[in-house]
């Protein structure tokens, strides 16, 4: 992370504070929520917990609980005080209490432990979770930099994926050859699910030990982030010839993929680019397969983790330049199974930047083919 | 955090012993007067969840609700579609979908346990606010227990299955960073390696520090980038296999002789004191046990199986030695030695046999 975009990002943070009459901001994050410490401090907690106080000026103290952590983080953000004692929210309410008369604000719900959210029992508290969540969606010029970076690793992730994937492999095997590749291109962290099989298969999960078979339909989420900015790409392989069906079946999840992404510009919503593609399926007489009883979630935001609200048919945030998401029609198909397909997009002064390279094609594996190196 | 390989081999972890330790949970809740007890799960604090169903959530969140009797019931986040997938990798009774947590275990209390019951949480003061908020609005304790004392408990019998899984663990970290490459000549490089060995080794989760330069003081970090290693460094591995967490460590030296003997002897005394450490730590106290280095102790850990997190820290320079700490079955060591010049890490799992810790494994430090 360049020493730039962090003060960059803390300023932001520390004038939004100022403008709501914050004094005191308290951060939390953990393994599972890493995006708001990120956001605030540049750092990312990997075991245990974390909690930041953050005011409108002064140092940055970060409060550890796990040591192991605290030293790795002590060496890694010189420009923070890190501190770790045994008795974790003890240390952290005896900060919190002498900031008896401040304004204070926290954030998120989601992380907050509950000890602590239950000594601030003053009137003056502030859930900040939504001023952060606009903070991380609507990007600076040079975190959306860091989105389209973290594309070009997802496009080449991907190709170690499909390249992996032959008759035979478990899928766990398909997974270890991606982790692998991208941890030499100096990816620290990436969510991946994958799904493989045929018409029994009604969404994706970790990989297992089910191996690869002729026919079987491959998909894939890869999302490898950089600096902690992550991109997405959603695509499905066929080991051996497509059939008929399935060619048909991929071409609704195209036609939708593109709806979508079409409608992507400043001042659409999340609920007109969910709705272009589910129009699409719709059309197709397969409205009931983006309903919640299957998968309706059209995209999400991509960023420090994924960015504020899904894409959905109710959901009005409005698209501005420098936001970035994933559109992905991604569902279950009744006649093939579980298909994804979705590319990660920049919202432009005037529609959006398509992000993710790798060709939309149904892409067949021939059933002898052998592993690239 | 990385998701690898997630399956249940009923071989290696059988139903029948999950059973039991939720068996010894009930009688817990029947001491106590309990109506239920709850445990928050999510993939930053999967440890007792996993400890009794074999689930760790890859996404998202959920809650198990043991009830007095009968199988616990899992209320969780994640979408209905991955339910299956659920069933597959782990030993669950009811399985209920909801998207918000502590609304939806309000509810299912209010529906099975009587009124104004006691209610055990466990980690309650680390419960998330969007869940504990609706939670205690919704349903009315007549007492909300915190359960961590006394389920910490529990995690200090002998357990033999949950030892295989820890020894499996321990042969994937030993084995991957056995594989390190002696021309690797960057951090990404190097992890690059050590993620392919571990994870077709079946590793489910894996978090590498490494400390690229033993010349230079300094702490085992996590590198992102192409960072290039030092003539000495060190790389640790902290690995998961079906849930079972240990930490490994390897101090590499690629100093040719004679400049290598100087690092090899001081490394020597090193690993005899690591040694002399471990077999210490069950006959004396902690304290004792990592007296005497022969260099500067930078950092000392013990870590015991956790309630939330499945290394938690017991003993280190911060913290007086936790009671449960002595002579837990199995535990996780991690040190850091400021020698004459250069540094040294040591991290191995060990385990309490025949009267005496031990590490795992054949061999309590690796090769350099």
């Amino acid at each position: 992370m360049s020493a730039a975009l962090r003060t960059a990002r803390l300023s932001r943070l520390r004038t939004a504070m100022q403008a709501q009459g914050v004094d005191l901001l308290m951060l939390a994050g953990n393994a599972w929520r890493t995006d708001y410490l990120r956001y605030a401090l540049d750092v990312t907690p990997v075991e245990g917990a974390a909690i930041a106080l953050i005011g409108q000026q002064g140092p940055l103290r970060l409060y550890v609980e796990h040591p192991i952590e605290a030293a790795r983080l002590r060496h890694e953000a010189p420009w923070l005080e890190v501190l770790h004692r045994a008795d974790y929210y003890g240390q952290i309410e005896q900060a919190l209490a002498a900031h008896a008369t401040g304004r204070l604000a926290a954030a998120p719900a989601s992380a907050l432990p509950w000890r602590l959210a239950q000594s601030l029992t003053r009137d003056n508290i502030v859930n900040t979770t939504a001023l952060l969540d606009q903070l991380m969606v609507e990007k600076l010029a040079a975190e959306a930099d860091q989105v389209t970076a973290a594309a070009i690793l997802a496009d080449g992730g991907y190709e170690v994926f499909a390249s992996a994937a032959r008759i035979g492999r478990c899928e766990f095997e398909l997974v270890a050859d991606t982790e692998a590749w991208l941890r030499s291109e100096g990816c620290p962290e990436n969510f991946m699910i994958m799904g493989s099989g045929g018409v029994e298969v009604r969404g994706m999960h970790p990989p297992g030990e089910r191996r690869i078979a002729l026919g079987d339909l491959v998909t894939t989420e890869l999302t490898p982030c950089i600096e902690g900015y992550y991109a997405q790409i959603c695509r499905t392989l066929v080991i051996g010839e497509p059939s008929k069906t399935q060619r048909d079946a991929y071409a609704v999840y195209l036609e939708a993929l593109e709806a979508g992404i079409a409608v992507v510009r400043p001042g659409a919503t999340h609920a007109d680019v969910a709705r272009a593609q589910n129009d699409v399926f719709r059309r197709y007489g397969l409205g009931d397969y983006v309903g919640p009883e299957y998968t309706r979630v059209r995209g999400h935001g991509m960023g420090l983790y994924v960015d504020g609200p899904h894409v959905l048919e109710d959901v009005n945030l409005v698209l501005k330049p420098g936001m970035t998401l994933i559109v992905h029609p991604n569902t279950y198909h009744p006649a093939v199974g579980y298909m994804v397909l979705g590319d990660t997009v920049r919202v432009t002064e005037t529609g959006c930047a398509v992000l993710t390279q790798t060709p939309r094609a149904l892409r067949a594996v021939p059933a002898n083919a052998k592993e690239s190196s | 955090m990385r998701r690898g390989l997630m399956s249940w081999s009923p071989e290696e972890m059988p139903a029948a012993q999950l059973d039991a330790r939720v068996r010894q949970v009930q009688a817990l809740m029947n001491e106590h007067g309990w109506a239920a007890t709850l445990i928050y799960t999510s993939i930053a604090c999967p440890g007792a969840v996993h400890w009794l169903t074999h689930f760790t959530p890859y996404w998202s969140e959920a809650m198990l609700v043991v009830l007095p009797t009968g199988a616990p019931v899992m209320l969780a986040s994640l979408s209905k579609r991955v339910h299956p997938w659920m069933r597959e990798v782990a030993h669950l009774g009811e399985l209920i979908a909801t998207p918000h947590l502590g609304e939806g275990t309000a509810r299912l209390l209010t529906e099975r346990t009587p009124a104004q019951s006691c209610i055990a949480v466990l980690d309650f003061d680390a419960l998330p606010f969007s869940v504990a908020a609706p939670l205690t609005r919704g349903y009315a304790a007549n007492r909300w227990a915190n359960a961590s004392m006394l389920f910490q408990r529990l995690r200090t019998g002998t357990d033999a299955h949950e030892l295989a899984l820890i020894e499996r663990a321990d042969a994937i970290a030993r084995s991957a960073l056995q594989s390190v490459p002696s021309h690797a000549a960057t951090a990404a490089e190097l992890g690059g390696a050590i993620e392919a060995h571990a994870r077709l080794a079946g590793a489910e989760d894996l978090i590498q520090r490494i400390a690229p330069d033993l010349f230079h003081p300094g702490s085992l970090q996590r590198i992102d980038g192409p960072q290039a290693l030092g003539t000495c460094y060190a790389v640790e591995v902290s690995l998961a296999y079906k849930g079972a967490w240990v930490r490994r460590v390897r101090n590499v030296t690629r100093l040719s002789t004679p400049q290598s003997l100087e690092v090899d002897k001081q490394w020597a005394r090193a690993d005899a004191w690591w040694a002399q450490s471990i077999a210490s730590l069950g006959a004396h106290a902690a304290a004792h046990a990592r007296s005497d280095p022969p260099g500067m102790l930078q950092r000392w850990t013990l870590e015991g199986p956790g309630n939330a997190l499945p290394l938690q820290s017991v003993d280190s320079a911060a913290q007086p030695p936790a009671a449960s700490a002595s002579r837990a079955p199995w535990a996780v060591l991690s040190a850091h030695l400021r020698l004459d010049g250069i540094d040294w890490f040591g991290a191995a799992p060990i385990r309490w046999h025949d009267y005496r810790y031990s590490p795992f494994g054949n061999a309590s430090s690796l090769p350099a």
